[in-house]
């Protein structure tokens, strides 16, 4: 099967869903790539890559540049999904959605609800998250729980470009306003993703590994984390099984609780802010529902609370590890 | 001396695989290793498999320690009888370094017949007559990933994956076994445009029998594994709970009735299977294949076509298969093995595959 990086499995599933759907259409900032700069259309394909060849393929009137202007643009996105287009719109860093916010809060996650079923909202709004570019706090954060806390919104994080692929064809056919996140550390890694169109399922996590000893839970760039910890305990004769639950909304719950009581040992590791996060949300559903199953306390592998540092050693210390989760994993199987 | 020397390699599962680690020997040096018993357990990033013997000696010296990783085709370990003396193994370990890498064939080709194209995994190099590997319903190509490379050691071995299944175009409206044979044929005529030897497991075999009734001798021999057709009705229950699975759980049910060890389905497994299924279409197209191929009314053509094949015939089964229960009589049954002896049983089926095959040569 093709080896292909996370940003062309990316470019692969607009370019199939704008060809096979005309109501397809992509706008943002600085998509079309490099105009205004030598001259040459496209010569980046948007400030990440991911919409190269986008604007020669289906032209203009489906691959815009906007101004930048995120509330006008979000706005825009869910005004067109509502009449009948599935617009595709990026923000180049999550972190800017607090300029738009009420475009996705107040109208776009709301529009099903307030007009009692009859309105559908197919949008996705794309946008990088995450830290480790030397990006500094305003363009490294990881607000995925911000999202997943308001209902109407679908959640989407993939971990590799396979699911990146099939998760993001999957949010251009669904009805519903999807946020799909992506860590801009992934973009250059590679994996096996099948030339032909495929539609990944939300609400269905991946079982990444499996293990007796304990259950590791991950999301985004943890998951890769997560397997290189898997990697490190193997050697001392820990197995883990590590969930990767794709989206937090809809969440999987039935396969975190079938594995947290399979080893009644969890870790959850999550690279959003502790409080209010991923991980304390997944831990308190586990604790809820499998309480009797459990045999040692949940451990969270966080940030910790504070913004995104800058300096270098501070974003690295910053950022939850492999030896990190290796560790947590040890203190959950040694308790007795 | 060296001569009396064999070498155990590290074995290559898949297009994708370049190295294994062992996670455990089950033979120590000083024991004999018997064609066909479980000796070493070898793990991936995707798969952990028990590897089955191909060959009998005394185990002299492991040189991949548990824990350790080889890449494919490195040796691993070496058998002699206890009269080879340690310094004629220190001079074949020396020159087998355990790291270098061996560059193992397996190549992937697309094959486009009237717009639809087939993908063909191919293995080998030999000019002795080249044998065409047909996968089951719902499985691909690499369901004959323990199987394909030792075959290929004197000929080319190409395993194709059918239409609407692996990495091959996929279209609802060709199901048919006659539909799905003209496609594999003309895939055929590209990669063995003159005599072949062929196998098929179960959809696969139905095809494979279709296409020795049609062809004649230029099939050499056909080898039959659990085909359809031939055994009792393929499982309704299977086909059902494979075409309803669209998540996790109702998958690995589905994927368990395959095996007679039901601990041996992974979640990795399951995730492929599932991959398949998502392709756009293949849902569609394999709810087709199965209506038009595994009903009921198949006994009788894959009867006729048996009746018409002038190849020598070779049908293995399972004896615990759940899927297509073995006929009363006639095939070589195999020992506690379920419906995909090709990965339950691999050692047993290269033996018995490569016996048939060269009775013919």
């Amino acid at each position: 099967m093709p080896q292909k990086t996370f940003r062309a499995a990316l470019n692969e599933a607009l370019h199939q869903e704008m060809a096979a759907d005309p109501r397809v259409m992509i706008f943002g900032e600085d998509i079309t790539g490099g105009k205004g700069g030598d001259g040459e259309v496209d010569a980046w394909g948007g400030a990440f890559g991911v919409s190269k060849g986008l604007l020669h393929a289906f032209g203009p009137n489906r691959v815009l540049d906007t101004p930048i202007t995120e509330s006008a643009f979000v706005g825009a996105a869910a005004g067109a999904a509502l009449t009948g287009l599935r617009p595709v719109v990026e923000i180049m860093f999550v972190d800017f959605i607090g300029v738009c916010l009420d475009q996705v809060m107040n109208q776009a996650a709301k529009f099903r609800y307030m007009f009692g079923g009859k309105a559908k909202t197919p949008m996705v709004l794309r946008a990088t998250f995450g830290a480790g570019a030397r990006s500094a706090s305003q363009h490294s954060q990881a607000l995925y729980p911000v999202f997943t806390h308001i209902p109407g919104l679908k959640v989407v994080i993939p971990s590799n470009p396979a699911d990146a692929k099939g998760l993001l064809i999957q949010a251009i056919r669904d009805d519903d306003p999807v946020i799909f996140l992506e860590h801009k550390m992934l973009y250059d890694e590679t994996g096996e993703v099948p030339d032909r169109p495929y539609a990944t399922p939300f609400g269905q996590a991946r079982v990444v590994r499996e293990g007796k000893h304990a259950t590791i839970v991950a999301l985004g760039r943890m998951v890769g984390r997560a397997e290189q910890a898997a990697k490190l305990l193997a050697a001392e004769g820990i197995q883990v099984t590590i969930i990767d639950p794709r989206t937090t909304s809809p969440l999987d719950v039935d396969s975190i609780l079938e594995f947290a009581e399979a080893t009644g040992r969890v870790v959850v590791v999550d690279e959003a802010s502790p409080r209010c996060g991923m991980a304390a949300d997944i831990a308190a559903l586990i604790v809820e529902e499998a309480f009797g199953a459990l045999k040692a306390p949940i451990l969270k592998v966080t940030p910790p609370h504070t913004p995104v540092p800058y300096a270098p050693a501070l974003e690295d210390a910053y950022l939850p590890n492999a030896e990190r989760i290796a560790a947590a994993v040890r203190r959950v199987v040694a308790y007795a | 001396m060296t001569e009396r020397i064999q070498t155990i390699t590290m074995p290559k599962w898949g297009m994708t695989m370049t190295e294994g680690k062992v996670t455990g020997w089950l033979k120590a040096p000083g024991q004999r290793i018997e064609m066909g018993e479980e000796f070493v357990e070898i793990e991936t990033d995707k798969i952990a498999n028990v590897v089955e013997a191909q060959v009998s000696g005394l185990l002299r010296r492991v040189l991949v320690q548990p824990g350790q990783s080889a890449a494919c085709g490195a040796v691993i370990a070496l058998l002699a009888e206890a009269d080879v003396p340690e310094s004629a193994l220190d001079a074949i370990a020396a020159t087998a370094p355990v790291h270098a890498a061996e560059v193992v064939g397996l190549t992937t080709t697309r094959i486009e017949t009237d717009g639809f194209g087939l993908n063909v995994i191919s293995a080998g190099t030999g000019d002795a007559t080249p044998l065409i590997l047909l996968h089951g319903f719902a499985s691909d190509a690499s369901s004959w990933m323990f199987v394909q490379e030792p075959l290929a050691e004197k000929r080319k071995v190409h395993a194709i994956d059918l239409p609407s299944h692996g990495a091959s175009d996929v279209d609802a409206k060709v199901a048919t076994p006659d539909a799905l044979a003209d496609l594999v044929l003309a895939a055929i005529e590209v990669v063995a445009p003159d005599a072949f030897h062929l196998a098929g497991h179960s959809l696969g075999g139905r095809l494979a029998l279709r296409i020795a009734s049609r062809l004649g001798p230029r099939v050499r021999s056909l080898t039959l594994v659990a085909p359809a057709g031939l055994g009792r009705a393929v499982n309704p229950e299977f086909v059902k709970t494979f075409l309803a699975a669209n998540s996790r759980r109702p998958m690995k049910e589905a994927l368990q009735m395959l095996v007679a060890d039901p601990s041996s389905v992974t979640s990795d497994m399951v995730e492929r299977a599932l991959a398949t299924k998502r392709m756009d279409g293949a849902s569609e197209a394999l709810a087709a294949i199965a209506a038009a191929c595994l009903g009921a009314s198949m006994t009788s053509d894959a009867t006729a076509d048996l009746a018409a094949t002038s190849a020598p015939v070779l049908t293995l089964w399972g004896a615990r298969d759940q899927v297509i229960p073995p006929p009363d009589a006639g095939p070589t049954m195999i020992a506690d093995v379920g419906h995909i002896p090709q990965m339950e049983a691999a050692a047993t089926v290269i033996q018995l595959l490569t016996r048939h095959i060269e009775a013919v040569s």
